[in-house]
């Protein structure tokens, strides 16, 4: 790439944002990426591959400092979570992505200001 | 731990992370305020979940050539530093705290996603890398 600047920071905003809160990085990634001039619909799949590795580091990181793990409720979740990539997959192609999107922002930031207060 | 509300919650979270939408934040909102998980916890549980959700997201996407592979080394640079650099500052730093973080990270992430507009992924386009526009 010629000019390299960018995406270390774009990888730098995203890999402390997936160390410090363990989510976020993957939204960040697709934006800074778009910002690098990767075309939108490459920015998300890119970002997953940046996001992949970051967030094993991550993981290591915290359960070597003791973070408890239920691996029984991850297996279950994780066997949930398979088929509801798969539908998201079907569903992107006949929802507007947009409104979805701005419901979710709306229900973030809702939560934020529960989680704020707590 | 309710298991049933958990795969929903799981199911829920895959479906938004494959849609670009923000998946982490699905399960991590639901640990968080509905179980009351610590925050550390749902962290490490959310990270753990979305390893092998990405890897098959990422598998879908590379078959349909939509990954722009020449951003990732340099990315990784300065990604793999600031990782480890905020999974240690989590580490040391009390719940709380970082939940107040969290907070207030994700209400700059909802404002900026209501306020975006966002393109249908799903097309077989290449990855095209363009000049970033001047400000």
């Amino acid at each position: 790439m010629k000019r390299p600047l960018l995406p270390f920071l774009a990888g730098a905003a995203t890999g402390l944002a997936n160390g410090l809160f363990g989510a976020g990085g993957g939204l960040l990634a697709v934006v800074l990426l778009n910002r690098c001039g990767i075309d939108k619909k490459s920015s998300h799949a890119t970002a997953l591959a940046l996001t992949l590795p970051l967030s094993l580091i991550s993981a290591i990181i915290l359960f070597c400092f003791g973070t408890s793990l239920s691996l029984g409720a991850l297996c279950i979740t994780i066997l949930c979570g398979l088929p509801g990539a798969w539908l998201g997959t079907v569903l992107l192609k006949k929802i507007s992505p947009t409104l979805l999107s701005r419901i979710f922002g709306i229900v973030m930031v809702v939560s934020a200001v529960r989680m704020f207060l707590r | 731990m309710n298991l049933i509300f958990l795969g929903i919650a799981g199911f829920f979270s895959g479906i938004c992370a494959s849609m670009g939408i923000g998946g982490g934040f699905v399960l991590m909102l639901y640990l968080t305020l509905l179980t009351e998980t610590p925050q550390k916890e749902a962290q490490l549980f959310n990270l753990c979940f979305f390893l092998p959700i990405a890897a098959f997201s990422l598998w879908r996407h590379r078959k349909n050539g939509l990954l722009c592979t020449s951003p990732i080394k340099p990315a990784l640079f300065g990604g793999i530093p600031a990782a480890l650099a905020g999974a240690l500052l989590a580490a040391c730093l009390p719940n709380a705290q970082i939940a107040k973080l969290f907070a207030v990270f994700l209400a700059i992430i909802g404002v900026k996603t209501v306020f975006t507009k966002r393109e249908p992924n799903g097309s077989k386009e290449e990855c095209v890398v363009r000049p970033p526009q001047k400000q």
